[in-house]
């Protein structure tokens, strides 16, 4: 018994002196800046000198502020325009490259690629492919007819333009994913529908698309969690002009809090992301969760 | 008979037909994805006055290395990509050194509130670091770190990730090895790195990619806390090449642009090509993003 217990305290020292290292940076630099972030949230904050509480000035400031409302706007669109894309668009790719082709271990590569390129390479390359003059995107379209459009110096078109170099560089990720899940499915399933004659739609609705419904989950989860975060491709492209069509909410909270430097407030709009991001994936988890329940 | 062979013939063509449409798409998917990598590329090698016309050009009339070089000369780029390596070197470094021993006891010592701090630590993972950025930046003003190598890499290091999949990698280590390490006398210190660790090299493998090309590529959290050649990275480099105004001078030289976008790029890019199979085993396994 005595012995019994020693041992144990001998492995919670153990545990303890492993745990150090990490948990220092863990609660300095990752759980405790978000939990003093919902602290900071309540005070007058600039770069220097102590915060002064001020009675939920900061939210008080927010609902009012039309820039916050029009940027979570349009943080929401670039979330519709780029989601169903990169969700449908990896499902169908990844079906596509799920077929016994020759060459598609190339299509793969090249699909997945532009994901390891740094987000502000992104940013040049399309702001480059979008000029509104020499763009090569307008020369193609001029070629087959269209009008050419000024992507990105135009307040209607200019998040269409950071919603596709976002799809060019995440779609990959997305097709992954799918790709190991679709190469998952037993063989007997699909060769028993075979049998039983099954057509391919019947095929894909029946048996593929209830089989990847976990890659589905995760794929959502993540494009959404991402897409609220949407911040280098801004910077980049647009600066979040023009006339603030393209400001995003981590655009705005860092203008506001390293540009202007109004801390305090920048914490606030820190908080509106958490609890954003905290409500989507709720709603994700309850849509997935239930039907597997089902199932 | 006659009409079984119609059927056959027609069944093999509807086969042809579906292999051409596929083949088709898989062209059109590889070129369109290919584009806009191959236009930095093209556009990199052309001199100023070819870049700018209205005829589209992928081959350079005359191939120039201007660009590479005037990028060398105007910024500060073997600054960037000083900082940049040592940032990603030392990041790996550490995180792999805290994630192992943080793992081991999470995997293999019994201790209490194990459970409710793994699960704190996973938790975290999905959390918005941007909601916790002004509070890290705070700190790491108070601390007199801004604008130094320790500022960008401590926050890379207090990701959970790494933690995560190395202990659900150790957990399936068998015990009996390290038990009769036990018995032969060996401490935990020598178990975890004699034997769990060498154990463990798929999944290092993973974090080790993981590790490098996040903190290659990664952006808001540089871009708030480096200011000089001191810190600055190559993703906030090239970021202050294109600030400013859009219309600036060098933010329309596309030639220089593309040319500083795509020496930045060029050591993932490399690396992905060569260990390609790591690199989508890393996505798949983890279902992560970089």
């Amino acid at each position: 018994m005595h012995k019994q217990s020693s041992r144990g305290w001998r492995q919670a020292m153990w545990a303890a002196l492993f745990l150090l290292p990490y948990f220092i940076l863990f609660i300095s630099l990752k759980i405790g800046p978000l939990v003093v972030n919902f602290w900071m949230s309540l005070q007058e904050l600039d770069i220097i000198g102590k915060g002064v509480f001020n009675n939920f000035g900061n939210y008080k400031v927010l609902f009012q502020d039309r820039l916050f409302w029009r940027s979570l706007n349009n943080t929401f669109y670039y979330l519709v325009l780029v989601g169903p894309v990169n969700v449908a668009g990896g499902f169908l790719l990844a079906m596509l490259l799920n077929q016994k082709l020759k060459g598609r271990i190339i299509t793969r590569t090249v699909v997945f690629m532009p994901y390891v390129i740094m987000v502000t390479v992104v940013g040049a390359i399309w702001r480059w492919l979008l000029d509104g003059r020499f763009g090569l995107l307008n020369y193609y379209l001029q070629k087959i007819g269209l009008e050419s459009v000024p992507w990105l110096s135009s307040s209607s078109t200019a998040m269409i333009g950071i919603a596709m170099a976002s799809v060019w560089w995440t779609i990959g990720y997305n097709t992954v994913i799918y790709l190991a899940a679709l190469q998952d499915i037993p063989k007997d399933i699909l060769n028993a529908a075979d049998i039983d004659g099954a057509g391919p739609l019947r095929k894909l609705f029946a048996i593929i698309i209830p089989s990847v419904k976990g890659a589905t989950a995760f794929v959502v989860l993540t494009t959404v969690i991402y897409s609220m975060q949407v911040f280098g491709q801004v910077y980049t492209m647009t600066s979040g002009g023009p006339q603030y069509s393209t400001v995003t909410l981590v655009h705005y909270l860092y203008v506001k809090g390293f540009r202007e430097f109004n801390l305090g407030y920048s914490s606030t709009l820190g908080v509106v992301l958490f609890f954003v991001i905290l409500a989507l994936s709720a709603l994700v988890y309850a849509t997935f969760g239930e039907r597997k329940a089902k199932g | 008979m006659n009409r079984s062979e119609v059927s056959f013939s027609s069944a093999r063509t509807t086969k042809l037909l579906r292999s051409l449409l596929l083949y088709f798409l898989l062209a059109v998917i590889t070129l369109v994805a290919l584009t806009p990598t191959l236009w930095m590329l093209s556009t990199s090698f052309k001199k100023q006055h070819e870049i700018f016309q209205t005829e589209v050009k992928w081959i350079p009339r005359e191939f120039t290395a201007e660009n590479y070089i005037k990028s060398f000369e105007l910024f500060p780029l073997w600054m960037w990509f000083r900082n940049s390596i040592f940032v990603a070197v030392l990041t790996l470094v550490l995180t792999l050194a805290c994630d192992i021993m943080a793992a081991y006891a999470f995997s293999k010592l019994n201790f209490k509130g194990r459970n409710v701090l793994f699960a704190l630590v996973v938790a975290s993972i999905m959390l918005p670091r941007e909601a916790a950025i002004v509070p890290m930046y705070r700190l790491i003003r108070n601390l007199g770190m801004m604008d130094s190598w320790a500022a960008i890499i401590l926050p890379q290091a207090a990701e959970a990730i790494g933690v995560f999949l190395l202990a659900q990698f150790f957990r399936n280590v068998p015990n009996e090895l390290s038990e009769s390490a036990a018995l032969d006398g060996c401490g935990h210190w020598r178990i975890l790195w004699r034997i769990v660790t060498p154990l463990s090299v798929p999944i290092l493998a993973v974090l080790i990619i993981l590790t490098l090309v996040n903190s290659w590529n990664n952006f808001l959290w540089p871009l708030i806390v480096a200011a000089s050649e001191a810190s600055v990275t190559l993703p906030v480099g090239l970021a202050s090449v294109m600030s400013g105004s859009s219309e600036a001078a060098e933010a329309r030289q596309f030639g220089l642009l593309m040319a500083t976008a795509f020496i930045s790029c060029l050591p993932t890019i490399a690396v992905f090509l060569v260990l390609q199979k790591q690199f989508i085993q890393s996505v798949t396994m983890t279902g992560l993003k970089y």
